[in-house]
């Protein structure tokens, strides 16, 4: 154990080396097998030596990179569920720009992801012989797809909605500061149009002041621990890797989801048909990590009351991000998506 | 060393613990939650209004604004738009002719076993046709020997009958 000027210079020269800068993320070979403006679908194919399981669809959230699902070797959800014969086919959002402002929530939840699951079935039955996909969401991700699932409940067989926000009402902090009162929202986004990725990390920060100062207590006391540095440079790249949110998307979002709850309440019309979880049809896991200030517990059990489908919930330990990186998560969703049809 | 370091870790989160209730009071605030909900307001206003200065200068300037930039890049994603939509009709166009492919491919298996169960049953006729075929021929050589013997019953029969008696009476 070093001593702790050892363990203090230990930290000071593994920063120096700008490893937040130099994390290789996303390393698992895939392909990108369809492009719809910034979005790409990312193909992970299945472990050839494992018997071929249904093809799993991932919407990731509009708000980060999707390499959280891929962050380093032996801490990637993707690599785990490929090598248990799960093929992966992955929704990355990509970057918006200032010529997606005008873009609708519509455009996200039904149009790029319904063409996302189509090119997918297209894709799996040509290589896999099945027309048939199961869908994983995480946080915003995972509310996205809730809602497209309920209106499209022929899309896919099992789903699993990971840290995913429904009752928006139980975000804790998030909700306290997200309510029409206090959050300007019209004047934001008409000023800025996208809602900027600088400000959603700031938001995040401010969320868990406490959390900043313990990510570099938290290496200090860890730098000599196999592959935690690493592991510390990686989570910091990515949480430090934010994406604009499409203004009027945003505006809808925000509008629907924070101000009315209306996943839980109802009366969300959203493009023209309305958004109604009752009328799901696919079985579905929620999946809530038990120190979750973005998504607590509560938020996302409101899944269980609202889809209209058999639904079970798990809590796993762990943070928003770190249920992510930990081995809980993806045995978890292996075993959900492996156990035999009821 | 390591009380130390022990010590040195209780220190924090003694602080750690203080500093999160502190926080906790103030970030949950109402009062500070709607400060923090003006300032953003101010801020995003002030932005806007120097964009739209920074616009206005490159225009006078005669160069291209920012927002002619996004007016280009939001045209050739709305022509992206129609791409993909063109491209889900060829999707689908294919699709639907696989499928007439696929049944008239299927009509032409259904088609050749037809002729093949056609074919079987015509043999199977044939075979039929030539054992009657044979069994006639067989017929038509035993009636030559067999013809005698029925117009010797018919005459014994003849007998027992009244007219035939009585014709034979008149032949004697």
């Amino acid at each position: 154990m070093p001593s702790l000027l050892g363990r203090t210079v230990q930290t000071a020269k593994f920063l120096a080396a700008d490893p937040v800068l130099t994390a290789k993320t996303g390393q698992t070979p895939h392909e990108i097998v369809f492009r719809m403006g910034k979005s790409a679908l990312r193909f992970f194919p299945a472990d050839p030596e494992v018997e071929a399981r249904r093809p799993v669809l991932i919407s990731m959230p509009l708000i980060n990179t999707w390499t959280i699902f891929d962050l380093l070797p032996g801490r990637s959800v993707v690599a785990k569920l490929t090598a248990a014969g799960i093929p992966v086919y992955l929704v990355d959002w990509g970057r918006p720009g200032e010529e997606d402002e005008a873009r609708e929530l519509s455009y996200y939840i039904d149009d790029v992801l319904g063409r996302m699951f189509d090119r997918a079935r297209r894709h799996a039955s040509k290589h896999y012989d099945t027309t048939e996909l199961d869908a994983i969401g995480y946080c915003v991700g995972g509310t996205f797809l809730s809602v497209h699932l309920a209106r499209n409940p022929e899309q896919a067989i099992r789903s699993a909605f990971v840290a995913t926000p429904i009752d928006f009402h139980s975000s804790e902090r998030l909700a306290r500061w997200a309510n029409p009162e206090s959050f300007p929202l019209d004047t934001l986004i008409d000023s800025v149009g996208n809602y900027p990725a600088d400000l959603m990390r700031t938001s995040f920060a401010w969320l868990k002041p406490s959390g900043q100062t313990a990510k570099w207590v938290g290496l200090w006391e860890r730098i000599d621990q196999d592959g935690f540095p690493e592991l510390w440079a990686a989570l910091e790249q990515w949480s430090g890797d934010n994406v604009d949110f499409p203004g009027e998307a945003y505006r809808e979002y925000v509008q629907r989801c924070y101000f009315d709850n209306a996943l839980m309440t109802g009366g969300w019309v959203l493009g023209t048909q309305a958004v109604d979880l009752s009328k799901a049809k696919t079985p579905a896991l929620v999946i809530s990590a038990s120190r979750d200030h973005i998504a607590p517990p509560a938020a996302c059990g409101g899944l269980e009351k609202a889809w209209g489908a058999p639904c079970e919930v798990k809590t796993i330990r762990g943070g928003h991000v770190g249920i992510c990186v930990g081995s809980t998560l993806a045995a978890t969703l292996i075993e959900w998506f492996t156990q035999p049809e009821a | 060393m390591s009380d130390l370091k022990d010590m040195s870790t209780e220190m924090y989160r003694a602080w750690e613990t203080s500093m999160t209730t502190w926080w906790d009071a103030i970030l949950d605030d109402p009062q500070f939650i709607k400060g923090m909900g003006d300032n953003l307001s101010m801020q995003s206003r002030a932005r806007k209004g120097y964009e739209d200065q920074v616009d206005k200068t490159m225009e006078s300037m005669h160069l291209p604004s920012r927002k002619d930039v996004v007016r280009l890049a939001r045209i050739a994603s709305l022509l992206e738009d129609k791409v993909l939509g063109l491209e889900d009709t060829l999707l689908d166009q294919n699709d639907a002719l696989g499928r007439v492919e696929k049944e008239s491919l299927q009509a032409r298996v259904d088609a050749a076993e037809a002729l093949v169960t056609v074919q079987d049953r015509l043999a199977n006729i044939d075979a039929k046709l030539d054992a009657l075929t044979e069994a006639i021929a067989g017929l038509s050589t035993a009636p030559a020997k067999k013809a005698p013997a029925r117009s010797r019953s018919r005459s014994r029969k003849s007998t027992a009958k009244p007219a035939d008696a009585a014709a034979d009476s008149k032949e004697s």
